[in-house]
């Protein structure tokens, strides 16, 4: 009696578990396009989870010879880069999985500094590497691998014959930038500063991929993106290139963290990542090098 | 349209309606200020007969009128709503409004024909004094007994001012503490309205002490209708036996008999307007009935062969219910509590009824 | 009828405290689903910053954040109860044929993701959308201003109150209605005066239910409408925001928000459950 009272509630707090990591990840998937996904085929075993994550990196800590797991937390805007740069490092790598969990990067350093297991964190600016290193979680010296600047998108065309950035101010546009909370919003502030131009934009969205989805759909005649947003949305929107945005650089920056499981890999990683195979994919994506 | 006193009399109904889905097949007609009292099984039709008098169950052929005005008429399409025909409903639940004072209530009806708030306060207030509920004005329904929210229920059916009163097995939900009482207004507020009632009813003491005449329905379809004393006392159906406790066989008149279907002579007093190979039926009271296991020999009597059913002991007689092998119909006899211990009877014994003809009437069947 | 006898003799079983046979193991995974439920919400106020609370709840957006969510929860309530009133009645009342389908499409966007319908309501109120080019032409624009948070709240609060009611006119039935029909009364009368009445109780829960799932819309507003302090930035988007960079102003507002939800729902159960009686 007691036996079974005792087996069916460790079942049931199974069950619980995996109905809270459902809502967590249903949760956390609201248009920043995070979620885990592991890179290349090999790593079908690994699962898809960040639970199912540590198990397996623990699991192959008992098994490092053979095979080896390489945790990177990555910006939601390094999704493609990344991607395919895991692949590359498994091809160098036999044996390794390489795993991603592309988040924001504020929703990384969070995780992180929450315990989640992770080797490499890789953010999409500089504030959000300085609350990880502030909060000791970060192995020696971030290194800057990357660095974006702004564009302006139009619906496709350019209908309404947008040329520069002082342009945004005319009364009949509608424009959409990022809230100045998150790292394209403190951007586009400091743009606004540098020439003097204040814009009213009829919407500050928490992210670029709403400032991008509401441009594509129409809602809005111009949003103010990363360089590399603009072009993986192909020919859904126009970019319009402004002179003033070479003046606000926003810095990628990279570290190993201080619970990496694989520090070896995970150097390894970051010096594939700053190295001429990863600057060659990151450019190609529209990353210009780091300052 | 003029009331009941002065002008030409009001309530004059006329229905002859059907409705395919219920195998329903009815016709009423009532006179002005006349009770009528409908009796029948449960699914015989009353139901649908006071929904289609309401306006609440539209037919699929046929017409009702009231006075000169036509409510229904499938033929030419006609179809008044229920909240134009002045015929109003009282149910066997009060179903006083929960959210309205017991004076708001009464003047719902007032109210919603027009008539102005302090008007239909003071019609709500009269009828309250009519049914005795005048203490009863500023409570909520939540606040009263049944038999207080039925007077309440009455005074609000007759505050609408209806041409015709339908009521719905009106004393059937009370304590039989409470239905005399009950029972007792209604017999006055019909007789001093004057105002035309159709009465569905299981209580032969509703049909007596209320209505002018008795409509039977059985399967669907009127059986019998009669002046209520008339019917009782000779019943032409099963259910109107039932109703007045008297056994009743249906079948055919001869000379001084009446002929079961399945062959059986059964000897009584024939009624003058008795005719030779009419239908008729039997009728005699169960303590006409004598029950014995072995024939009994004598005078003109009339036995059945029977099997007993049920036995009901009612103070001092005890109830034979009995059947005839192949009649659905049961007959009752009623022997004394000696009788019954002498003869040691068990439901499934054969036994043979026996009933002097002097006991039993014969009188055609409609 | 029989619910309300089930319920007359299920309050005589409570209140002679007979246990009619409830399984023990019942109560484990009851007591389960209750930690689950409570355990977030204590784990938030844990990390309550209580000494920049006040400071952080009455900043500027906070302030603006929060009016901003009251007013569009109300104005997209008031819609709700005046376009889902009378679809509950249909639904509830009248017989058509594709009334089961039309039952199946009001409860669409209760199981749609609150983006799914945003995304829809942008194809139909957008510029480009459906609707858009005409509204456009008679000079009424809808994308990013606060009546596209009414809209967008109004279309995943819309079910609930629906619901809610339709099933409350169907235990209510319908023989008080025909009673005062019979008493002279026309259809709106009975509605008015008999039907709405007795079904109020329903409304009210139904209302509740309305304006606590306006209070928290989230997905359909940030895809639909946009976000902007005062304007379209409601308290959801607002700690959607804050987490980005200050964690304790998310957590404070976090918690404004449970509070005034707890708070609506208290004083709307009570006093529907006065109506009930």
């Amino acid at each position: 009696m007691s036996r079974d009272r005792l087996f069916s509630s460790a079942r049931l707090s199974v069950a619980a578990t995996a109905a809270l990591g459902l809502l967590l990840t249903g949760c956390g998937s609201s248009g920043s396009g995070s979620g885990t996904t592991t890179a290349g085929s090999t790593s079908a075993s690994s699962g898809s989870s960040s639970a199912s994550t540590s198990g397996s990196s623990t699991a192959s800590s008992s098994t490092a010879a053979e095979s080896s797991t390489l945790t990177v937390f990555a910006a939601a805007s390094l999704k493609a880069t990344f991607t395919e740069l895991g692949e590359t490092f498994e091809d160098q790598h036999p044996g390794t999985t390489v795993t991603f969990n592309f988040a924001g990067s504020s929703d990384l350093v969070t995780q992180i500094t929450a315990g989640a297991p992770a080797d490499v964190f890789a953010s999409a600016d500089v504030n959000n590497m300085t609350k990880a290193t502030d909060a000791d979680v970060v192995a020696g010296e971030p290194v800057d691998f990357a660095s974006n600047t702004l564009t302006i998108v139009t619906q496709p065309g350019n209908p309404k014959g947008i040329t520069g950035f002082a342009d945004l101010t005319k009364s009949d546009l509608q424009v959409v930038v990022c809230a100045p909370q998150v790292p394209c919003g403190s951007a586009t502030e400091k743009v606004e500063q540098n020439t003097g131009v204040t814009l009213a934009p009829v919407s500050e969205e928490s992210s670029v991929t709403d400032v991008l989805n509401k441009v594509e759909t129409g809602q809005a005649d111009a949003g103010l993106v990363y360089v590399t947003d603009a072009s993986g949305a192909g020919d859904k929107v126009s970019a319009v290139a402004f002179p003033e945005s070479t003046a606000v650089v926003n810095v990628y920056p990279i570290a190993a963290l201080t619970d990496a499981s694989q520090p070896e890999l995970a150097r390894e990683f970051i010096e594939l990542i700053t190295g001429p195979d990863g600057q060659q994919v990151l450019e190609g994506a529209g990353f210009q090098p780091a300052p | 349209m003029t009331t009941a006193d002065g002008g030409a009399p009001i309530g004059a109904l006329d229905l002859a309606a059907g409705v395919a889905a219920r195998d329903v097949e009815l016709t009423l007609q009532v006179e002005p200020g006349e009770v009528v009292a409908v009796l029948g099984a449960n699914g015989a039709g009353k139901s649908t007969l006071l929904a289609l008098l309401s306006g609440l169950l539209r037919p699929d052929t046929g017409t009702i009128t009231l006075d000169q005005r036509v409510l229904v008429d499938t033929d030419r399409g006609v179809w008044v709503p229920p909240h134009r025909r002045r015929v109003t409903l009282l149910a066997q639940q009060a179903l006083l409004l929960p959210h309205l004072s017991v004076a708001a209530n009464v003047a719902f009806g007032p109210r919603a024909q027009g008539v102005g708030r302090r008007e239909a306060r003071a019609l709500a207030d009269r009828w309250l004094a009519a049914v005795d509920a005048t203490e009863f004005a500023d409570r909520k329904p939540g606040q009263l007994s049944g038999g207080q929210a039925q007077r309440v229920a009455i005074a609000r059916a007759l505050a609408a001012d209806p041409a015709v009163l339908l009521l719905d097995e009106p004393m059937a939900a009370l304590d039989v503490a409470v239905a005399p009482a009950i029972r007792q207004l209604l017999r006055r507020v019909l007789r001093d309205s004057g105002r035309t009632t159709v009465l569905v009813t299981h209580d032969l003491i509703d049909a007596l002490s209320l209505a002018d005449r008795v409509v039977v329905l059985e399967a669907g379809r009127v059986v019998e209708s009669g002046p209520t004393r008339e019917v009782l006392s000779a019943p032409r159906s099963v259910f109107a036996a039932r109703i007045a406790g008297v056994n009743l066989i249906a079948g055919t008149a001869d000379e001084h008999h009446l002929r079961t279907p399945g062959g059986l002579l059964i000897a009584g007093l024939l009624a003058p307007d008795c005719r030779a190979g009419e239908p008729a039926v039997a009728v005699f009271p169960p303590n006409a009935v004598a029950v014995s296991r072995e024939e009994p020999v004598g005078s003109p009597r009339n036995h059945l062969r029977v099997v007993v059913t049920d036995l009901e002991p009612r103070g001092d007689v005890v109830r034979v219910h009995a059947a005839m092998p192949g009649g659905p119909d049961p007959l009752l006899a009623d022997i004394t509590v000696a009788a019954a211990a002498d003869l040691g009877l068990e439901p499934g014994d054969p036994v043979l009824l026996t009933v002097k003809a002097t006991g039993v009437a014969v009188h055609p069947a409609t | 009828m029989t619910t309300q006898q089930e319920r007359r003799s299920g309050r005589r079983a409570s209140a002679a405290r007979t246990d009619a046979g409830l399984p023990g193991w019942v109560y484990l995974p009851a007591l389960i689903g209750g930690i689950f439920i409570v355990l977030p919400l204590v784990a938030m106020v844990a990390r309550v910053n209580w000494g920049q609370f006040w400071i952080l709840v009455t900043s500027e957006s906070s302030v603006a954040a929060l009016w901003l969510s009251l007013k569009t929860a109300t104005a997209s309530t008031l819609l709700c109860v005046m376009l889902g009133t009378p679809m509950a009645l249909v639904l509830a009342r009248s017989r058509f044929p594709g009334l089961r389908l039309a039952r199946s499409l009001v409860l669409l966007p209760l199981v749609l993701p609150p983006v799914v319908g945003g995304i829809a309501l942008i194809y139909t109120f957008g510029r480009q959308g459906l609707l858009g080019g005409t509204l456009e032409v008679l000079g009424i624009r809808i994308a990013f201003t606060t009546a596209a948070v009414v809209i967008a709240q109004t279309f995943v609060a819309l079910p609930f109150l629906v619901l809610s009611l339709e099933g409350s006119l169907r235990t209510a039935g319908r023989r008080y209605e025909a009673v005062a029909a019979t008493l002279g009364a026309n259809p709106t009368t009975v509605l008015r005066r008999v039907t709405l009445p007795l079904v109020l109780p329903g409304l009210t829960s139904g209302a509740v239910l309305a304006f606590a799932r306006a209070l928290g819309e989230f997905g359909a507003t940030l895809t639909f409408a946009g976000s902007l302090q005062g304007v379209t930035r409601t308290l959801p988007l607002e700690i959607y925001l804050q987490r980005e960079t200050d964690a304790d102003a998310a957590v404070a507002l976090s918690l404004v928000l449970v509070v005034v939800a707890v708070l609506i729902v208290l004083v709307t159960r009570r006093r529907g459950s006065e109506g009930v009686v």
